[in-house]
């Protein structure tokens, strides 16, 4: 496990690498959210099959998922908590990511970029979820634990 | 393929509901494992890499003496192989020398009635032969 789970660590720990991820996915969340609202730019064209209430949901979603995996790098007294936290926060991303991609790449099929970073988004989240599952196992190895 | 617009919403709901699932079976299993503190899991992992490194010392430990012994060995083997070296190149030159001195001499050589004696050789006898360790 590596001093990244306890969180707060200097700015060129890695971890900051993975809370700028998260930080850019609540951001897109936050466009997603707005892109119905009128505003004087547009943040994204590609969702524009999915009804205003579903492209909310979506950005809401990847709101939600971002703070949770967000939450899970930051400092906590129960290390396992934080992996939970992040672990949600990852199964919501992932399944945002999904949806994200699929509505883009069916709106813009030759888009291959556009939804090509959602998917990539995606292989991030099943990659961390690995990633989290195995420390979790050494750790409770290392505890003496089952 | 073009899917119309209730179904990419059915599936979109579809994959936002798989995702929650799997983000509740998350908590569910937190809840119902151990909590793992903190402090308690750095200080165990360190630990853990503490041990690890010491069994890939010993490990180093026993190629270096398995090394070492290996190292002894070629040496002794050099040692012989340098000593049987010496013993041919005197013996050579014993041969060099007898075979000059029987070419200066040999149109009177060839008259004796009796053969010279060959060079006294450094040599072991056949039996122990250099050749072979």
């Amino acid at each position: 496990m590596s001093a990244a789970d306890a969180g707060g660590e200097g700015l060129l720990h890695p971890v900051w690498v993975l809370r700028i991820l998260y930080g850019w996915w609540a951001l897109v969340g936050v466009q997603v959210v707005l892109a119905g609202a009128p505003l004087p730019w547009e943040p994204t064209l590609a969702l524009m099959d999915l009804p205003d209430e579903l492209q909310v949901t979506l950005g809401c979603w990847l709101i939600l998922g971002a703070a949770g995996c967000l939450l899970g790098t930051a400092r906590w007294r129960l290390i396992s908590k934080a992996w939970a936290v992040e672990r949600t926060g990852l199964w919501l991303s992932s399944a945002g990511w999904a949806a994200y991609a699929l509505a883009v790449a069916q709106e813009y099929p030759a888009a291959t970029v556009s939804w090509g970073t959602q998917v990539a988004y995606l292989a991030v989240c099943v990659v961390r979820i690995h990633v989290l599952a195995r420390r979790e196992r050494a750790t409770i190895r290392a505890l003496g634990g089952a | 393929m073009t899917l119309s617009p209730e179904q990419l919403v059915a599936i979109v709901i579809a994959l936002l509901s798989g995702g929650a699932i799997g983000g509740v079976r998350e908590w569910i299993k937190d809840r119902r494992r151990q909590p793992i503190d903190t402090s308690a899991a750095l200080v165990a992992m360190a630990q853990s890499a503490g041990a690890q490194a010491l069994a890939v010392t010993d490990q180093l430990q026993e190629e270096v003496t398995r090394l070492r012994g290996e190292q002894a060995q070629d040496r002794v083997a050099t040692c012989s192989l340098r000593n049987r070296v010496g013993v041919l190149e005197t013996e050579l030159r014993g041969w060099g020398r007898w075979y000059a001195w029987l070419a200066d001499a040999w149109p009177q050589i060839r008259l004796r009635p009796v053969a010279p004696e060959p060079p006294v050789s450094q040599m072991m006898p056949a039996s122990q032969s250099i050749l072979e360790p």
